[in-house]
């Protein structure tokens, strides 16, 4: 038992998922056209590739410091649930519970549940979902997609409780629901091993947990509703090397070994790392704050006078980069008087009107619109323990999004959408 | 005070002691969150609740004992949370890096710490006592602010948690480790109970021993306490010491429970523990307070919080209630000790 | 007792505003500050080339522009013998009632009311300290708590984009003689500071409440007042230092300025004030605001990692601290 290691563990369960949806393997031929399907070929032909060496000596050199093989191996890439195909489109609109916001949530037709009431319509079934963040535009709506499935049926009754990025008290709001009988927990995990623990005493407690985007060290979880975090980084690699053959690089990232970062920096460095072209100026961890983003891009922007590319792991860096160079006046100091290539992750409201000014060049959709996969899995969970249905698979996978451009463009058989074909973007609607 | 008795306790103190007990609005406090949270919710007084809350107890009363020590000098210690952390990381890094010295390797695949888990306790417990030394000795030898000093150390703790685990965490597995977690004894969690033994101890040392008052002489008024013949830097150390060392235990209890170690754990937790002390009535300028009570301060904590979140609060409103607290307890105990000047 | 609630009492009780005394201390302390100073800009051209264009004093500039005056407040009550941990909870909470207000389109609605409530926090604080006694690391560490609440619970946690409110948004982004506006608030807030600490009769009311509060009560002086006064200074200094970056980002997030607090009480100090009450400058904050902002820019040119750069500032506070300290012994 001391010996397993959670990468041990996390190999397993990605073998696991072989079994459930053959990741990297053979797809299914009436999925095979699908985004999902193409980007995943992508990632298995870029990490190949990037597997037998990199020929870019910067690239590789950050890509072996920071040590993403070992967090890019264990990440699950895979098919979807049931046979699941998602297409532009999709899904259900509706104004979100508390953000008040106009949604358009995507995947609200995978692992459907239909409305009225679930399971034994007689019992009431108390769910809670804890994650942190209540003031964080990507937060609030992954909230609004968890709640609007809940209120959809009513012997739902759903308590959120806001963590505040303090993963003890994430705990020890687990705890208190363990001790309050739920019936089922669906948590956004901040980091990976704190919350393992928890986890797993709910569950020894005999409550199904399903997690959201971010994994948990627990092996005994009941499922995990994952991101596509290795599409977003592979996007971002794909589009400079569509637009530029060459570049200077400046990185702002999340947290250093957070999973957002592992994955989509390492997924970007794959992509990348054979072509000789492009250089690393500066690699900065600027932990998902705009503020902090900002001040170390107007820095390096002192430090470079030819920095041609910005790499933004999130949104939030993207906005605090592309307005730190607007203040510079720098938006067009790229060499040779070209503009710099901001790429983004995060499909913000706020990032497509820059998107559609011109200013940020790419964005990678990461929707927060899936807390109602989360509340779907677990009352399956909760039938499944009941005899009343079949268990969802453990590891439940969202689709693969197509990057967003200003223009329509084919990226290595990657069909982007433009700002105006894609509904789903959240926050705040930004005016002016 | 009543924490003197409690060290001694005669069938002659009991009495005084109880009836101190009784006219303290800590306790009445206590009583009213339980009796409102068993009339109010049929989770509250079940066990796993009741263990929960003494989990939570755990982990914030140790830093607050420590903090409590050294606010009873007329200092402060903010680097106890980032300390709490930074010293069980400390511990897996020096055991990681020795274990290829003796031809082996307890860092296995996965940031698992395979090798021994007493030693990292070990060496856990005396980063607690050396930073709290090093505070220490800057704020009474180099008199460097209190709050500047221990700024700087939470800082600079800060940084290095990270630096040194370059932000991966440690899963830390051993059985020891899982009982100290997660096992009970007598009914009762082994951390909890690890809580008491400490304020045992800091309860016997503080209130029963002529050495610890003199952490009272120096808060009180420490040019007295210079001139009655006490090395009063000694003492700043020691208590800086106490603290750090409570922070070890704090971080052994907490990441026990967590199973693993990870640089940006229990960030702002230092603010925590001198609210945690502040409501159990120890003074900031020194020279009031008591391990005994700031116990009662973190379980008027704890229970409080437990409460809300048994009913389902948001997080919002909790924080709120915490800072409306927090000033209205400060300001009630400032008002009943001048009526009882006056 | 005196309101010198963290510090020990083994120093000498700093006296009340002797000049002859203040200037002695200021220049001690003032010129380790200089050095590191001067050191620092010397070694940042040495092995940044682009260091002192005017682009990168810009960036610096304005990189510690709401920092430093934050800690022009925070320097006020410093010297008073308090502290103000709330700035961020001000600041926060100011930003976003302000912000309920962009949908007026008028920017002095929403400037006068960002204002306003750093006011109203202010003299909340002050209150609480000055009038019921309670010390002020609890009132301000209870109020910061409760104005990041109260931002969060009005907002709805939503952020808020003061797009198309030009007057706002020139605050952050604008510039007047060609200095960016942020900077140059924060020149003027300075020498009006520096007008009232050293050349108004305020002055030694000031240094004489943190200095020693009987001889001040005793000469005449209403130190609740002064105490008052300076939180409420804070208070509005917070609301406008949150505005000035909320208004170059275009962009109110109820989540800003984490730990802020700290990191201002960290440049208050290295500035020379002293947590006793009764000692410190605003030259010397400003001084100290550079010196960190002069760090951080130059670490960043140079790659160094965030983690790393939080010890290397920790290490040049103390560096700058010590030898102040040390003189102010040798001296005794």
């Amino acid at each position: 038992m001391l010996k397993l290691s959670r990468r041990h563990l996390l190999k397993t369960a990605a073998a696991l998922s072989v079994l459930a949806a053959s990741p990297l393997t053979i797809v299914p031929a009436f999925a095979e056209d699908s985004v999902h399907a193409v980007l995943n070929g992508l990632i298995k032909k870029y990490s190949d590739e990037a597997k037998t060496g990199m020929s870019n000596g910067d690239v590789s050199a950050l890509f072996e410091r920071d040590g993403f093989r070992d967090y890019l191996d264990v990440y699950p890439v895979g098919d979807l649930a049931g046979g699941f195909v998602w297409k532009p489109g999709m899904g259900a609109s509706f104004v979100g519970p508390y953000s008040k916001l106009q949604i358009k949530a995507p995947f609200t037709d995978y692992l459907p549940l239909p409305e009225g009431p679930v399971l034994d319509a007689s019992k009431k079934y108390r769910i809670g979902l804890v994650f942190h963040g209540f003031n964080h535009p990507w937060l609030i709506s992954l909230a609004d997609t968890a709640a609007w499935e809940a209120k959809r049926h009513p012997n739902i009754e759903l308590e959120v409780i806001d963590a505040e990025f303090d993963d003890n008290k994430m705990g020890q709001v687990i705890d208190t629901w363990i001790a309050k009988q739920y019936d089922g927990i669906v948590l956004w995990p901040n980091r990976e091993a704190p919350m393992g623990p928890p986890v797993d005493r709910a569950v020894a407690a005999g409550i199904p947990v399903v997690s959201l985007d971010r994994r948990t060290s627990s092996e005994q979880i009941s499922s995990e509703v994952l991101g596509n975090f290795y599409a977003n980084g592979l996007q971002q690699g794909l589009y400079l090397k569509h637009a530029a053959p060459e570049g200077n690089i400046i990185f702002n990232r999340k947290d250093l070994g957070s999973t957002a970062d592992s994955i989509r920096t390492g997924a970007f460095l794959e992509a990348i790392g054979n072509t000789p072209g492009y250089k690393v100026l500066a690699n900065y961890h600027t932990n998902s704050q705009r503020t902090q983003a900002f001040k170390s891009t107007a820095d390096a922007l002192q430090a470079f006078k030819d920095i041609s590319v910005s790499f933004n792991t999130g949104g939030e860096e993207a906005m605090g980069a592309l307005d730190a160079i607007r203040e510079a006046n720098r938006l067009n100091s790229a060499p040779g008087g070209k503009k710099i290539m901001i790429l983004a992750n995060d499909d913000a409201r706020e990032v497509l009107k820059e998107i559609k000014a011109g200013n940020i060049e790419m964005v990678s959709p990461y929707t927060p619109l899936i807390g109602d996969i989360g509340i779907r899995a677990v009352v399956m969970h909760i039938g499944a323990k009941a005899g009343l249905n079949e268990a969802p698979p453990k590891l439940i996978m969202t689709p693969n999004l197509p990057m967003i451009t200003k223009e329509k463009m084919n990226i290595e058989g990657i069909e982007t959408l433009t700002p105006d074909e894609w509904p789903y973007a959240y926050g705040p609607e930004v005016s002016g | 005070m009543s924490a003197i008795q409690l060290s001694s306790p005669s069938a002659s103190r009991v009495i005084p002691f109880l009836l101190d007990l009784a006219r303290d609005p800590i306790v009445w406090l206590i009583a009213l969150i339980f009796v409102v949270g068993a009339m109010t919710s049929q989770y509250y007084l079940t066990t796993l609740n009741l263990e929960n809350l003494m989990r939570n107890v755990a982990v914030i009363g140790l830093l607050s004992l420590g903090m409590t020590v050294v606010l009873l000098t007329g200092r402060i210690d903010l680097s106890v949370a980032a300390l709490m952390i930074f010293s069980i990381v400390v511990g897996v890094v020096v055991m990681t890096e020795i274990a290829p010295l003796i031809g082996s390797r307890w860092l296995v695949r996965g940031n698992t710490y395979a090798g021994p888990i007493v030693p990292v306790i070990l060496i856990a417990l005396t980063t607690g006592a050396a930073i709290g030394a090093i505070n220490g000795i800057g704020v009474a030898y180099f008199k460097v602010a209190s709050f500047i000093m221990t700024l700087v150390s939470l800082t600079a703790l800060r940084g290095f948690n990270y630096v040194l685990t370059d932000g991966h965490p440690y899963y830390l597995k051993a059985p020891l480790y899982q009982w100290i977690g997660d096992s009970k004894f007598a009914g009762i969690p082994v951390s909890f109970l690890l809580f008491l033994l400490v304020l045992l101890v800091l309860i016997g040392f503080v209130n029963g021993t002529v050495r610890g008052g003199r952490f009272y002489a120096i808060g009180g008024n420490e040019k007295a306490a210079l001139y009655a013949g006490i090395n009063t830097r000694r003492y700043v150390v020691l208590a800086y010491v106490i603290s750090g060392l409570c922070a070890a235990i704090a971080g052994i209890v907490f990441t026990a429970r967590l199973k693993s170690v990870d640089a940006p754990l229990a960030a702002g937790y230092e603010l925590t523990a001198i609210a945690i002390a502040v409501i159990g009535g120890t003074a900031l300028s020194g020279g009031i307070g008591s391990p005994w009570r700031t116990l009662l301060g973190s379980v008027a904590f704890a229970a409080g919080l437990n409460l809300l979140a048994i009913w389902g609060v948001g997080t919002w409103y909790q924080n709120l209630a915490i800072g409306i607290v927090l000033i209205a307890s400060v300001g009630l105990s400032k008002m009943s000790r001048k009526k009882s000047k006056s | 007792m005196t309101m010198n609630t963290l510090e020990t009492k083994m120093v000498e009780p700093a006296l009340p505003a002797r000049p002859a005394d203040a200037w002695r201390h200021l220049s001690i302390g003032a010129m380790s500050r200089a050095a590191v100073l001067v050191a620092l800009v010397i070694f940042g051209q040495a092995i940044a080339p682009s260091f002192l264009s005017l682009a990168n004093i810009h960036v610096i500039l304005l990189a510690v522009a709401a920092i430093g005056i934050m800690a022009y407040g925070m320097t006020l009550v410093v010297i008073t013998g308090e502290i103000d941990l709330s700035i961020a909870g001000a600041a926060i909470l100011s930003c976003v009632v302000g912000g309920l207000l962009i949908p007026t389109g008028s920017a002095v609605l929403v400037i006068g009311a960002t204002l306003l409530t750093g006011l109203v926090v202010g003299l909340a604080n002050g209150a609480l300290v000055a009038a019921l006694g309670i010390p002020s690391l609890i009132v301000t560490l209870g109020t910061l708590g409760i104005g990041r609440a109260l931002a969060n619970i009005v907002s709805g946690g939503q952020a808020l984009y003061p797009e198309g409110l030009n007057a706002y948004l020139w605050l952050g982004r604008g510039q007047f003689a060609g200095v960016p506006v942020p900077v140059v608030l924060l020149v003027i807030l300075g020498a009006a500071a520096v007008a009232l600490t050293r050349y108004s009769t305020f002055g030694p009311a000031l240094y004489a409440t943190g200095g020693n509060v009987r001889a001040a009560k005793l000469s005449g002086i209403n130190v609740v007042a002064v105490r008052v006064t300076v939180f409420a200074i804070s208070g509005v200094c917070a609301a406008l230092a949150g505005m000035l970056e909320s208004a170059r980002l275009s962009y109110i997030n109820p989540a800003g300025f984490e730990g802020m607090e700290l990191s201002v009480l960290a440049v208050t100090v290295l500035g020379g004030a002293a947590l006793t009450g009764g000692v410190g400058s605003i030259s010397g904050t400003l001084t100290a605001s550079l010196i960190i902002g002069i760090v951080n820019n130059l670490l960043n040119q140079l790659g160094v990692s965030i983690y790393l750069q939080q010890v290397v500032t920790a290490v040049v506070i103390l560096a700058v601290v010590l030898p102040g300290i040390r003189q102010r012994e040798i001296a005794k």
